[in-house]
């Protein structure tokens, strides 16, 4: 009996331990935006002060309206929304309508060209940058936003996935409406789509995160401020660090926060479902 | 037709066969009409996908592997074809092996980190049973990989200061001697390393939570009905069915090794001199820094057999030891 009783309280005390230790990681993972935030709403002049702070000591905000005059930031929150946008919507679209072909119809060449399209799960987007941005320069698109969109609308992990879940989808869906007079158009649009929201949703959410943080195609195709999307913006406003004002740039990052956290926020239960490809089963 | 004058019985005909060849010609028919309508079809569905996949992948790749390693450009003067002497170049910039080494640098602190340390935290997460403080695990672990990555890069850049920086500010207050992490050639690889493996362990440990939801909970009950303790569950069942996920994450972790360009070009610039310089930072600089056309591409080239044979490497061991019975 006593030997159970310390048994128990081995138990607990492990799980207790085991808990402080993931807590202690935690911390680990979300210090820095501690100090991110309290930073921010320092007074300019105190912000390189230490000991660091973790939680707030001044409120001044107006660090925050700063950035928005220090640099063009509303410019680049706008076009980093436009070009993440874009991509994301138009990869979803064209990449749920190759899986849908790949899954559903056997045509001539059908397993070659997805073959095809799976090489390029194997290449290094740096292997290629130099020829992209030679073609790229050629017909007059670098400096244009046109040069970061166009070269991700194909996405061969997405056509992937969305592939491996409709395939998930009972072919009888197709024959029911097929019976009911719907077109291959129709049986996409309204049938297989719909059915499919879960691995729209992760490919949708994993590219956004993945265009909203892309810093490389910027650098590279991007010159001019105008043209600038938050990644590189942000180069731009940490340049500021020689005027001496960390709260600043301290600001600008918690402002570049925002729309992957919310994002995040949204996301994050797709992100789980729609991975195990677990949707519909016959 | 009239057979002979006379009306043959429907199912006379039918038994001779003659109805059911017909009906099989109608039949191969459609079928035939039905396979072009989806050839059609389905090549309008996947055609924007390929067209644009062959513009900006496929022919810059082809591009790259066939013509421009061979040749000599600059931009200002025009290729020349060289042959193999931007590959015998290798051998000859000093910078080269050192990039190669610090990739190796990097594979060995950040690999363990995500392949060994993100499996723990997914098997401990799993395993508590309180819903809201495995969301809250799950979202602290996760976040550091959804947000702007130019930014938590700006910071950790601060954080990793000599003078004011939060890091060295408590390694003195233990009377641990400060180093300066981004600028010495001794430690700005680690300070990279320590970033990246901060930012993309989300990554793994997703990856890893999910092959554990995925392990039928029968399995386990059932194990444990038949009374197997919590280890031998984890070595005789997890793990096991953890293969494939785990041999995904290496994969995953090894290429995106070879790959890192964002985190040490946000903190250190590659440097002190090339200390901290990766080979895509390499081909960033030797392309578009020098404009070095022809040797960036070749330098482009070894990445991509690097990835390649990464890949098949691992593919040929993956039919030894992952296990894929889960039905």
């Amino acid at each position: 009996m006593v030997t159970r009783k310390s048994g128990f309280i081995l138990k607990k005390s492990k799980k207790i331990i085991f808990i402080a230790l993931l807590l202690l990681f935690s911390v680990f993972m979300v210090f820095p935006f501690f100090w991110v935030f309290a930073t921010s709403l320092r007074l300019p002049k105190d912000s390189f002060n230490l000991p660091p702070s973790f939680f707030p000591t001044d409120w001044y905000w107006s660090n925050y309206a700063y950035v928005f005059t220090a640099v063009p930031f509303a410019k680049f929150i706008f076009n980093s929304v436009k070009v993440t946008l874009s991509i994301t919507i138009v990869q979803i679209l064209f990449a749920s309508m190759a899986a849908y072909a790949f899954s559903r119809f056997k045509f001539k060449g059908s397993n070659a060209i997805f073959t095809y399209l799976l090489t390029g799960l194997m290449i290094p987007y740096q292997s290629i940058i130099i020829a992209q941005y030679l073609m790229i320069s050629k017909v007059g698109l670098v400096d244009t936003h046109w040069a970061v969109i166009l070269p991700y609308v194909a996405s061969p992990f997405s056509i992937f996935l969305m592939r491996q879940f409709m395939q998930t989808i009972p072919k009888s869906y197709d024959e029911a409406a097929l019976i009911d007079g719907a077109g291959k158009f129709r049986i996409f649009w309204s049938v297989i789509l719909p059915m499919s929201v879960p691995s729209l949703m992760v490919c949708g959410f994993m590219t956004f995160i993945a265009q909203w943080n892309n810093f490389f195609s910027g650098l590279i195709y991007l010159n001019s401020q105008e043209q600038f999307t938050l990644p590189m913006g942000m180069q731009l406003l940490k340049g500021y660090q020689s005027v001496g004002s960390l709260s600043t740039i301290m600001a600008g990052v918690m402002i570049s926060l925002i729309v992957p956290a919310i994002v995040y926020i949204f996301g994050q239960k797709y992100l789980i479902q729609g991975t195990v490809l677990s949707g519909v089963k016959s | 037709m009239i057979l002979g004058g006379t009306l043959i019985p429907l199912d006379t005909l039918i038994s001779e066969g003659i109805l059911k060849n017909m009906n099989i010609h109608f039949k191969r028919d459609q079928k035939l009409k039905n396979a072009k309508a989806e050839n059609a079809i389905g090549y309008l569905f996947i055609a924007p996908s390929v067209l644009f996949f062959t513009i900006f992948v496929a022919i810059p790749i082809l591009l790259t592997v066939f013509v421009l390693d061979f040749t000599n450009y600059s931009l200002i003067s025009p290729a020349r074809f060289i042959g193999l002497d931007n590959f015998r170049a290798l051998f000859t910039d000093p910078d080269f092996g050192t990039v190669m080494l610090n990739t190796l640098k990097f594979i060995s602190f950040i690999a363990p980190m995500h392949i060994i340390l993100g499996l723990v935290l997914a098997l401990a997460v799993t395993s508590i049973k309180n819903k809201y403080l495995m969301g809250f695990f799950r979202t602290t672990f996760y976040f550091p990989l959804v947000v702007t990555t130019a930014s938590v890069a700006i910071v950790w850049g601060f954080m990793f200061d000599f003078n004011f920086g939060v890091i060295d500010y408590y390694l003195r207050l233990f009377g641990i001697t400060p180093v300066h992490w981004l600028t010495s050639t001794k430690w700005s690889l680690l300070a990279v390393a320590i970033f990246s493996a901060w930012k993309f362990i989300g990554n793994a440990f997703l990856y890893y939570l999910i092959g554990l939801q995925n392990i039928p909970d029968s399995y386990i009950e059932a194990a444990s009905i038949d009374g197997a303790n919590g280890r031998q569950i984890l070595f005789g069942i997890k793990l096991p069915m953890l293969t494939p996920t785990l041999f995904f994450v290496i994969i995953i972790t090894l290429i995106n090794c070879f790959q890192m360009f964002d985190e040490p070009y946000f903190l250190t610039k590659g440097g002190p001199g090339v200390a901290s310089q990766t080979i895509a930072m390499h081909i960033y600089r030797k392309g578009f820094g020098e404009f070095q056309i022809g040797y960036a591409s070749t330098l482009g080239v070894i990445l991509f057999a690097i990835v390649l044979a990464v890949t098949f490497i691992q593919l040929y061991l993956q039919k030894k030891w992952v296990s894929y019975d889960y039905e």
